[in-house]
């Protein structure tokens, strides 16, 4: 009977070895079906994000490319492709610059035995006019400050032939995409005062401002549509009175004045106005080229054209302006001093 | 529960009723004990499978540089031009396939009867065709993964291979992804998909090989007017930080709740 008293657990061997069994299962399926690492930083592998950032990249950024190109460093932040990255056109220089970077050495010893690139890593724009026109074709939801084209009548405004040997001028023939309107550097361009204040513009009436300043809000602002010059704030005659006059009489009408003075709306450089462009800028329309009909404007071939006309060498650094400056603003009728950039319109 | 085990255990008692006092678990029946032990077993293979795995982190190169970083996203509706470079710079870089956008341009057109058409641009070398018709105005809109801190997409995943980085970041472990498609389904901006060549899911990963090494994503590198920009939104002096300040923004759906992290700025209400 003293084995009968024994506590018989025989029966549970049965249960305890599935148990087990479903367990060693469990750890099996365990390292089976989770990966390691697997929640150690969260509720996915550890690894994977470290994994994700092992791929080659393809795009290197503009620093890069003008590590070399030192040409190209000095004319991007100038012109109007100032945002324009390089990559954008060129394609991704990843291999580009893998390519050349390894035979640096080799470069610095002998520039003149450096071999030609292959195609796959020579990077070249497509300078087709189809490749500008995905920028700049005129298509309506394009913001308004953004320079768009129709080329036929781009080209009919300007007296150029819509084809020269059975093919349309090329963009980049006047328009060179690293200086496209040949301005000059944006960063030094004039800040245009912003009409936004009243003494912006009436800044020797000093207790005409305050006086209306003290006036009832409600008064102001009759007073404000009475006096009709305050809707044309950013029409350029409110305030440059004479040179509007004298332009009247300028071969440029038709051009407007923000034609040559970009008013630049956005950006780091909203605000600004360029102006004195240079000679390349009056050249954009003024060059001789194939593409003239007898509607175009006069042209001259640069730098001959200055050097002909030049008496002594300080005239040799002259600028169309210098020479021509009546027939770009019109005729000075008084002797009125040209103001440059300063506010008039005093009421 | 009792009268169940009186019922069942009332044959054993006749035969064994003294073993039965001296070893109480021959009260409880078999089956109940089976079904105890397999509960248990079951839930010890819940319990091992959402354990932490093991195995050691390689290391984090950009460990250190995306330390503390909040990444995010602005973009300048009034900036865009419809270019579309950015659509053509993410294929080259990520290689997606065709068919696939991580990212893509839309044009919304509000029409003269105040009609709204969204249009995606040419699938062969992306491009807008020019308005055809009367409109009040129109505008471009970008479209990418919002990287949302609050995401439905990586909640959905029954393998966890959909995450949210510490940066902020919400990626795909393309290795462990089995391509049920449910978060493809789970994201309200329909900016997932499922990979035509490897069948599991894809999307925008905001460059995050690029970004690692301190560069901006390739969409952002091509942008020409700037529409596009990228930046640390925990750091006041980045651009990003100092767009979200200075301008009046919106995010896409709000009221999903899902707090995407980016920014649209000067947004039309039509767009959704």
């Amino acid at each position: 009977m003293a084995e009968a008293n024994k506590p018989d657990y025989r029966h549970a061997v049965r249960p305890i070895a599935l148990l087990l069994l479903v367990a060693g299962a469990a750890l099996a399926a365990r390292t089976l079906f989770i990966p390691p690492t697997y929640g150690l930083t969260g509720p996915y592998r550890a690894a994977a994000p470290i994994e994700a950032q092992r791929k080659v990249l393809k795009f290197v950024e503009w620093q890069q490319c003008i590590g070399c190109h030192d040409k190209q460093r000095v004319q991007y932040p100038k012109d109007a492709h100032v945002y324009v990255q390089c990559e954008g056109c060129h394609g991704a220089g990843q291999r580009h610059v893998q390519w050349h970077t390894a035979r640096r050495a080799q470069y610095k010893k002998s520039p003149k035995t450096y071999p030609k690139a292959p195609a796959d890593v020579h990077l070249r724009a497509a300078m087709d006019n189809d490749f500008c026109m995905r920028c700049h074709a005129m298509l309506s939801a394009r913001p308004g400050g953004h320079p768009q084209i129709d080329p036929p009548s781009h080209f009919a405004h300007i007296g150029m032939k819509k084809e020269v040997n059975g093919k349309p001028p090329r963009c980049i023939t006047c328009h060179p995409p690293h200086s496209p309107l040949r301005l000059t550097d944006l960063r030094s361009a004039k800040v245009h005062p912003q009409p936004n204040r009243c003494r912006d513009c009436h800044a020797e009436m000093k207790n005409v401002v305050a006086g209306y300043r003290r006036l009832p809000q409600s008064f102001r602002l009759g007073a404000a549509k009475l006096k009709s010059p305050h809707k044309s704030l950013f029409d350029c005659k409110a305030c440059h009175k004479s040179q509007a006059k004298r332009f009247e009489s300028s071969g440029h009408k038709v051009l407007g004045c923000t034609q040559c003075h970009n008013y630049l709306r956005r950006g780091s450089y909203a605000g600004r106005i360029v102006r004195d462009a240079g000679s390349n800028h009056c050249l954009l329309c003024h060059n001789d080229n194939d593409y003239r009909t007898d509607q175009a404007p006069p042209a001259v071939t640069w730098p001959d054209h200055r050097e002909e006309n030049s008496e002594s060498d300080a005239d040799k650094d002259k600028r169309c302006i210098d020479c021509h400056r009546d027939a770009i603003h019109g005729e000075e009728k008084e002797t009125e001093k040209p103001d440059r950039g300063k506010s008039e319109g005093k009421q | 529960m009792k009268n169940a085990q009186d019922k069942q255990s009332q044959p054993l008692l006749d035969g064994a009723a003294a073993e039965d006092q001296r070893c109480p678990i021959n009260s409880v029946p078999r089956r109940d004990v089976l079904r105890m032990l397999s509960a248990l077993a079951g839930s010890l293979l819940v319990i091992e499978c959402t354990n932490e795995g093991s195995g050691e982190i390689p290391e984090d190169p950009a460990g250190k540089r995306n330390a503390g970083k909040r990444w995010g996203y602005v973009f300048d509706v009034d900036k865009c031009i419809g270019c579309c470079l950015c659509m053509h710079a993410c294929k080259t870089e990520n290689d997606v396939p065709e068919s696939v956008y991580r990212t893509w341009i839309e044009r919304y057109r509000i029409n003269a009867d105040h009609t709204v058409t969204v249009e995606t641009p040419s699938k062969k070398d992306f491009r807008f065709a020019a308005l055809p018709g009367d409109v009040i105005k129109a505008f471009f809109v970008a479209k990418l993964c919002n990287h949302c801190d609050n995401t439905p997409c990586t909640q959905v995943c029954p393998v966890g291979a959909s995450y949210q980085t510490h940066d902020g970041v919400v990626l795909i472990d393309e290795q462990h992804c089995v391509g049920c498609g449910y978060c493809v389904q789970a994201c309200p901006y329909g900016t997932r998909f499922l990979h035509p060549v490897t069948k599991v899911a894809s999307k925008c990963t905001l460059c995050y090989h690029r970004i690692s090494a301190g560069k901006r994503p390739a969409c952002v590198t091509v942008c020409p007017t700037g529409a596009r920009n990228f930046g640390d939104l925990n750091d006041p002096k980045s651009e990003v930080s100092r767009l979200i300040k200075r301008h009046r923004y919106r995010v896409l759906k709000p009221e999903l709740g899902t707090v995407p992290r980016c920014a649209y700025l000067g947004l039309d209400t039509e767009v959704v």
